[in-house]
């Protein structure tokens, strides 16, 4: 190695978002919740504009709008402004309240200002919910994954044990809640899906302008958490610190199954097998008659994709899960780069899929330089991650199939889907066009039946 | 083809010779008759050194094949006899015995070549129709299934690889290149994880 290399290099083009979006994504999934930002405005705007670009729904985020003289002298006069403004515009239920950068370096003591709104406040005045999310410190999905274990820490409450349960899908796009929810009901489970912005972040024509801040996970399902008879968490890198389950787990011993996302065959059969244990019932015949025609799809595809390597970025319980997947169909996962740090991916791909790890290169915390330096040696056959891998999938001529957030290239990012064997199936096709279109684009001959 | 070769020899006194241009064997064998044929040092030294290369530059790569595929079994059903011959050849030559074999519309001089050019307990089978290859794939545990595109996805429900040989193909079997492209796609679809899916019930018992 050479001696420079051991020089902190900065990030360059970095392969996550801010913390404070992912919070803010929850909050928007929580009915009668606005999400709250304490810092500066440009953080607000920025995460606005992302969120627009990808969900195309129109999305408010209040601010606390920090100036210099909040810098120097705290935030709370803006804070106690901002809030009884919202309250006065909103009136929600509940306000999410996630620290941006500037909050969290100059030590906001958010909770001690909570307190003394809290105190102020009527009776019948919003629930106050805070989390800490500076961006120097996780991704928007660890903002994502923190902000559902601040609302579960704030709101569940102990009580008679009831059949429901709990949900945790972390970040998905609207269509893979809405199916969720569909496989839910089929099983007969009452399911408490947080956060749930199926509605809100992907809504129909309005008739007349609205505030839509209705939708989402009823405060009362979330009160009714620690009474759950269990909670269901998609995390594939097992991190308990951000995890809304273990809350639940070590304050009312509600079990906990921390499960890999549901895409491809085998983590769906992990997933709905458990809800056949949970619901007391066989796994209803819609899916099974799914995963039959999911795999006979494979076999229709697999010498198409028999071999063709991939490169996954993204958060690591993502790029974890993709992976999985695509071992099964028989493609190589030749990089798998979290944008996070979780530490533990290789450890869980080397778990899972012993034996191929001599041709998986497993990176964290890594940018979109490293990534296309080490893409343009693997010389992969496809990419797989969200629209900021474009220059890099124009760069080295490499198609992009596009999945998770943000995607601003594209239509349709609500229903990207790839959760349950319907969501797979759908991802599987996409994934396979991709690379016969790649092919017959760049055959001089043009057939046109493959 | 050979219909049309005859025709010319009779009519305009063009000779012509019968080869194959599939597999190492019958494609280096049919360099040679045509080198032969012309009689001549250089272009048969030629020839010599031709083939050499080619069979050192394909076989590392399906020698590598050989090692995941030894001892597979693979069923045959071509249109005429004669592909049949060459195919049991590439097939042996990565190391996967031939179970049965037939065609639409071989003659029993074919099928008794065939039979003699088979390994011992190769099934020979004469103008079956789609039950009875069922049949023959089910009974014999098959891993690969060698025939046209219309027998393909008989062959996908039963969890059987498949490579068609037949004019619709996009992607060439002739000559050494040919010969990489079919074990690169015997390779593909034979060790292709997607069949560990399928329900051991559907799949015949004592297969993985
Ligand atoms: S300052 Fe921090 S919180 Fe604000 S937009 Fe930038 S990274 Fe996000």
């Amino acid at each position: 190695m050479n001696p420079q290399s051991t020089i902190a290099v900065s990030t360059r083009n970095p392969c996550r978002m801010c913390t404070p979006l992912g919070a803010a994504m929850v909050f928007s999934g929580i009915a009668d919740a606005v999400p709250f930002l304490h810092g500066s405005q440009g953080c607000s705007t920025y995460i606005r504009r992302y969120l627009i670009g990808h969900f195309r729904e129109p999305v408010d985020i209040a601010c606390s709008n920090f100036g210099e003289s909040s810098v120097i002298f705290g935030g709370w006069q803006n804070l106690h402004t901002g809030i009884h403004a919202v309250i006065e515009q909103y009136h929600p239920r509940l306000i999410g309240i996630a620290t941006t950068c500037l909050a969290e370096t100059i030590g906001e003591d958010i909770p001690q200002m909570i307190h003394r709104l809290e105190q102020e406040l009527p009776e019948d005045g919003p629930i106050l919910v805070s989390v800490s999310t500076p961006s120097y410190q996780g991704s928007h999905s660890d903002g994502f994954h923190r902000a559902v274990k601040a609302v579960v820490e704030k709101l569940a409450q102990p009580g008679p044990a009831g059949r429901h349960i709990n949900v945790f899908s972390g970040m998905i796009c609207p269509e893979d809640i809405r199916h969720l929810k569909d496989i839910f009901a089929e099983f007969g489970l009452q399911a408490t899906l947080l956060p749930d912005y199926s509605d809100a972040l992907d809504s129909g024509i309005w008739n007349r302008y609205e505030k839509n801040i209705e939708s989402g996970t009823p405060i009362e399902s979330i009160r009714r958490c620690g009474q759950a008879q269990a909670t269901i968490e998609f995390s594939a890198t097992g991190d308990f610190s951000t995890s809304a389950g273990e809350t639940l787990l070590r304050r009312f011993g509600t079990p906990l199954y921390m499960l890999p996302l549901p895409v491809g065959v085998r983590q769906c059969d992990t997933f709905f097998e458990r809800l056949s244990v949970l619901s007391a019932t066989e796994i209803p015949a819609r899916f099974t008659a799914q995963r039959s025609r999911l795999i006979d799809s494979y076999v229709d595809a697999h010498k198409y994709v028999f071999g063709k390597k991939a490169v996954l970025y993204g958060p690591a319980d993502w790029v974890a899960a993709l992976a999985i997947f695509l071992c099964e169909i028989g493609m190589v996962p030749v990089l798998c780069a979290a944008g996070d740090h979780k530490g533990t991916l290789q450890e869980h791909l080397r778990e899972h899929l012993p034996g191929t790890m001599d041709s998986i290169t497993v990176v964290e915390d890594t940018d979109f330089a490293s990534i296309e330096q080490m893409a343009a040696g693997l010389k992969p056959d496809i990419l797989i991650g969200d629209s900021n891998g474009y220059k890099m999938s124009r760069n080295l001529n490499i198609p992009l199939v596009r999945l998770g957030l943000p995607i601003h290239d594209r239509i349709g990012a609500s229903r990207m889907t790839a959760i349950g064997y319907q969501g797979t199936q759908q991802l599987f096709d996409r994934i396979v066009n991709t690379i016969l279109e790649h092919q017959q684009d760049n055959c001089s001959i043009g057939y046109t039946h493959l | 083809m050979v219909h049309l070769a005859r025709h010319m020899q009779e009519k305009y006194g063009i000779p012509y010779i019968h080869v194959s241009y599939f597999g190492i064997q019958d494609m280096s064998r049919a360099l040679y008759d045509v080198a032969e044929f012309f009689a001549d040092n250089e272009v048969l030294e030629r020839t010599q050194s031709l083939v050499r290369q080619e069979i050192q530059r394909v076989m590392p790569e399906i020698n590598r094949y050989r090692q995941d595929l030894q001892g597979k079994k693979a069923g045959i059903y071509t249109g005429g006899a004669f592909k049949a011959f060459s195919l049991v050849d590439s097939l042996r030559l990565l190391g996967i015995q031939t179970a049965f074999v037939g065609s639409q519309t071989g003659g029993p001089e074919d099928y008794q070549r065939l039979e003699a050019f088979c390994d011992e307990g190769t099934i020979i089978v004469d103008d079956a129709n789609i039950m009875e290859l069922v049949r023959f794939a089910q009974e014999t545990r098959i891993d690969l299934f060698i025939g046209g595109v219309k027998e393909r996805p008989v062959a996908y429900k039963l969890g059987i690889g498949f490579c068609d040989h037949n004019h619709e193909r996009k992607i060439s079997l002739a000559g050494f290149e040919g010969m990489l492209n079919f074990s690169r796609e015997v390779h593909a679809t034979i060790m292709s994880p997607v069949w560990k899916l399928i329900d051991s019930r559907n799949r015949q018992a004592g297969r993985n």
